[in-house]
């Protein structure tokens, strides 16, 4: 299913589309409350100035489920993504090389929000 | 590999459009969007931790004409999103297969995705400015 880890078992897809699949629904599972808090938490920010911003970003509840919706998104949309370009982008090169764009994007991403999110906990603690 | 030539899937354009395939293809869309759209919120988590300056800045952007069609337009993604996932998820499960129940479900993840949106951007400005 997804482009470069396909033939990496010995059973190829029978075991990492499994996978792929199931780390889908399961990032689904989690997102869907998660989603939710975060929306209406962020909606409830909407015009609040940074010291408040970083106050709720940095309260320990906050940061521990901030950082848990960072890093399941990343993953889910990952995942997501992997299988529109499997889709969509033929040929052997292009799909993996979009897949490692994907990839490289989404732990990025998850490493700069989980790095913010401990700088800001960092900062209120001390 | 001499396949250029193949007919590849999926090729939508030769099916009558209807809710249950329009609502499959824009889960799609709408993920896609979230996808490009999820990068701002690291963006936003950044901009808190490095300092005042940029925060001004990127709260500025979202504050401007511009920057409220896109949460718009995310907002409604991620609505919709999150509605027709639950049903894909009941479908994993074994639930709500039937035609008639799937076409039903569809509707109402179409109302309920409305209905949260207009209650979010009810609640944002009846809220905004309360606390800063």
């Amino acid at each position: 299913m997804s482009g470069a880890g396909a033939n990496g078992g010995q059973n190829g897809a029978a075991e990492s589309g499994v996978s792929h699949w199931w780390g889908q629904r399961l990032t689904a599972i989690l997102l869907v409350p998660l989603a939710l808090w975060f929306t209406a938490s962020f909606v409830t920010l909407s015009g609040a100035g940074l010291v408040l911003v970083r106050q709720w970003i940095g309260a320990p509840v906050t940061s521990l489920f901030l950082a848990i919706f960072m890093a399941s998104l990343f993953r889910h949309i990952q995942l997501g993504l992997e299988v529109v370009v499997d889709d969509y982008v033929h040929g052997p090169t292009h799909n993996r090389a979009a897949t490692a764009s994907i990839r490289i994007g989404c732990i990025l991403c998850t490493a700069v929000a989980l790095l913010s999110i401990l700088v800001i906990y960092l900062d209120g603690r001390g | 590999m001499a396949t250029s030539n193949r007919p590849l899937s999926p090729h939508l354009q030769v099916y009558r459009p209807q809710i249950t395939s329009v609502l499959s293809i824009l889960h799609r869309i709408t993920g896609v969007a979230l996808a490009v759209g999820a990068p701002l919120l690291v963006w936003w988590l950044a901009a808190a931790a490095i300092g005042p300056e940029i925060f001004a800045t990127t709260r500025a952007f979202w504050g401007s004409w511009f920057g409220q069609v896109l949460l718009l337009g995310w907002t409604f993604a991620l609505f919709f999103h999150l509605c027709n996932g639950i049903r894909h998820l009941a479908w994993d499960l074994g639930y709500g297969f039937d035609l008639g129940t799937a076409t039903l479900t569809g509707w109402l993840v179409v109302a309920g995705a409305a209905g949260l949106t207009l209650a979010t951007w009810f609640f944002a400005y009846s809220v905004s400015g309360v606390l800063s």
